[in-house]
């Protein structure tokens, strides 16, 4: 398994976690390709840094409305949510996820700083090309995410002996 | 008269998990985007009974907050508990350094909440 395919189930096993509650369905990870997710619009786009010893770039995240409104802490209160509300938890989705995954990553010997995450409504911001990209789509029913780890450097530092 | 709640985080959606919980209690709540604004808000408030406080904000992180309010002779013994998305042990061993009473994960389960604030705002 490669060094991304790990960062990628970690990453993913947490994200499953996140919103095993919220939704009806468990996230499943597999099953549509990355250029065939069937989003709506209006799309949206989050990125958070990733870096550390070893570590240089980006995890991406692309989803819809209809995933983070289903997935709004809001919608059970019938709140009415607008653009600025969906860009915050986009944001904040991407922060609880990483953060919750250091734990893990570090047992996997990589040791990751938290950075800010950042979400704008669009498909995609432009990024330099990256050395390592992987994506990985997760899915419950209608709900689309597309996660995408787009690395300058991934070389994972030697485990510390004892 | 009950003590408020001031909640510092970032992200609109987390302070409004917190705040729901802190009305359910029939509570005040305070709401902060990082820790510059919650100083700001601390200088004129008196009745501030307990900080909810992230770790990971732009301008003032949580750990620079806790330093900058217990240098502050009127908020050296203020309640802070940290809210987090990390169990992150020497992160949160430097919150402990600033007296900080716990920490809470995101999402915030309501009983934690509801016991923090049955202790500190009563």
């Amino acid at each position: 398994m490669s060094e991304l395919d790990q960062l990628s189930l970690a990453l993913a096993a947490r994200f499953i976690e996140l919103f095993n509650i919220v939704l009806r369905d468990p996230l499943q990870a597999g099953k549509t390709a990355p250029d065939k997710v069937p989003f709506q619009a209006p799309l949206y786009f989050a990125r958070i840094p990733l870096q550390g010893p070893g570590v240089d770039g980006w995890l991406l995240m692309n989803t819809d409305q209809r995933f983070l409104n289903e997935t709004h802490p809001e919608k059970k209160y019938g709140t009415r949510l607008d653009s600025a509300d969906y860009l915050d938890w986009a944001a904040e989705i991407l922060n609880r996820t990483l953060a919750g995954s250091k734990t893990e990553l570090k047992k996997q010997g990589w040791q990751i700083n938290l950075g800010l995450p950042t979400a704008t409504e669009a498909t995609a911001a432009p990024l330099e090309p990256a050395k390592f990209e992987q994506s990985l789509v997760l899915e419950s029913g209608p709900f689309f995410v597309s996660f995408t780890f787009h690395m300058k450097e991934l070389a994972r530092p030697a485990l510390q002996a004892g | 008269m009950s003590k408020k709640v001031l909640i510092i985080d970032d992200s609109k959606t987390a302070r409004r998990e917190i705040v729901r919980l802190v009305h359910n209690q029939g509570l005040m709540a305070f709401e902060a985007e990082n820790g510059r604004v919650a100083l700001e808000t601390l200088k004129k408030r008196t009745d501030i009974g307990l900080i909810f406080c992230d770790i990971n904000m732009p301008e003032m992180n949580g750990l620079e907050f806790l330093q900058a309010l217990r240098a502050d002779p009127a908020f050296q013994e203020t309640p802070v508990v940290m809210l987090t998305s990390e169990a992150a042990e020497d992160v949160l061993e430097q919150a402990k350094q600033y007296g900080v009473k716990g920490w809470i994960l995101k999402p915030a389960q309501s009983s934690s909440v509801k016991a923090l604030m049955e202790k500190y705002c009563s």
